[in-house]
């Protein structure tokens, strides 16, 4: 910690603040080592946040699958406003 | 952010047919969709607004026995959108709306708020933005922009964000496994 707090400038108790909350999101380990706390970064929490994203992609690669087909196969702008009159005799 | 530029022959623009686009930023307080699709922007901006189209599209991807519980929307600058599902083994998930902005068929904005369970909507919306650019002679190239509300305490964001995330990538998790 005492590297972090060198580097970023930022005070101890802001450091350990911030990486309390990295280690909530296993986006950091912490191991003591004496008098020290020893933080390295995980990547379980980055792993999950990808899988989450690529989760996230996949719906919405099915959702627009499903329109396209949709459009692509009822071309029509307007939606009939008499199911009863051909498309063709549509404005 | 890649490079979205579009391709300026058709035999290219059929190859991008059917493939869509997303960038994820870099901080994650936003994203945007690209996609070509094969009709006019007037449908595509049909199949976006009307709740009969969207009935049709809008549960894709969802869990095996998904149920569009309710799809409303009322495609004029003030009206409101709202749709619900209900997820097997996790409930009612909500999506709730206002348009505000209508330039059909080129652009639609929205201010749109998503709920897990039966409250209410509260906090800052997403702010989302679709354009339908007419590609070719028959394709639509949609951009879908959605921006995260700005954190009013990036320090308090940070802290509710992180302490989120686990039990929120778990939910997910459980969602998408089912």
């Amino acid at each position: 910690m005492s590297e972090l707090v060198d580097g970023s400038g930022l005070r101890q108790p802001q450091v350990s603040k911030h990486l309390k909350v990295l280690a909530r999101a296993a986006l950091v380990s912490v191991r003591a080592d004496g008098r020290h706390r020893r933080y390295r970064l995980d990547g379980r929490g980055l792993q999950a946040a990808h899988d989450w994203f690529a989760s996230f992609e996949d719906v919405w690669h099915a959702r627009f699958d499903q329109l396209d087909e949709l459009v692509s196969t009822d071309p029509n702008p307007n939606p009939n406003p008499n199911p009863n009159l051909p498309k063709e005799h549509l404005p | 952010m890649t490079d979205t530029t579009l391709p300026s022959d058709l035999s290219t623009l059929d190859a991008r047919k059917g493939s869509t686009k997303i960038d994820l930023s870099d901080d994650g307080s936003s994203y945007r969709c690209v996609r070509v699709f094969g009709a006019p922007p007037d449908r595509v901006f049909r199949a976006f607004t009307d709740p009969a189209d969207l009935r049709i599209w809008f549960p894709s991807g969802a869990p095996p026995g998904s149920e569009m519980t309710v799809c409303e929307s009322d495609p004029v600058e003030g009206g409101r959108y709202f749709y619900a599902m209900v997820i097997p083994e996790h409930g009612r998930i909500a999506w709730h709306g206002t348009y505000t902005s209508v330039d059909r068929p080129d652009r639609l904005g929205a201010d749109e708020w998503f709920v897990m369970g039966e409250a209410d909507p509260t906090g800052p919306p997403t702010d989302q933005t679709l354009t339908f650019e007419p590609t070719g002679d028959r394709f639509t190239l949609m951009t879908m922009q959605v921006n995260m509300p700005e954190p009013e305490d990036p320090e308090t964001f940070m802290e509710q964000s992180a302490a989120g995330l686990s039990s929120s990538l778990a939910a997910m998790d459980e969602l998408i496994s089912t």
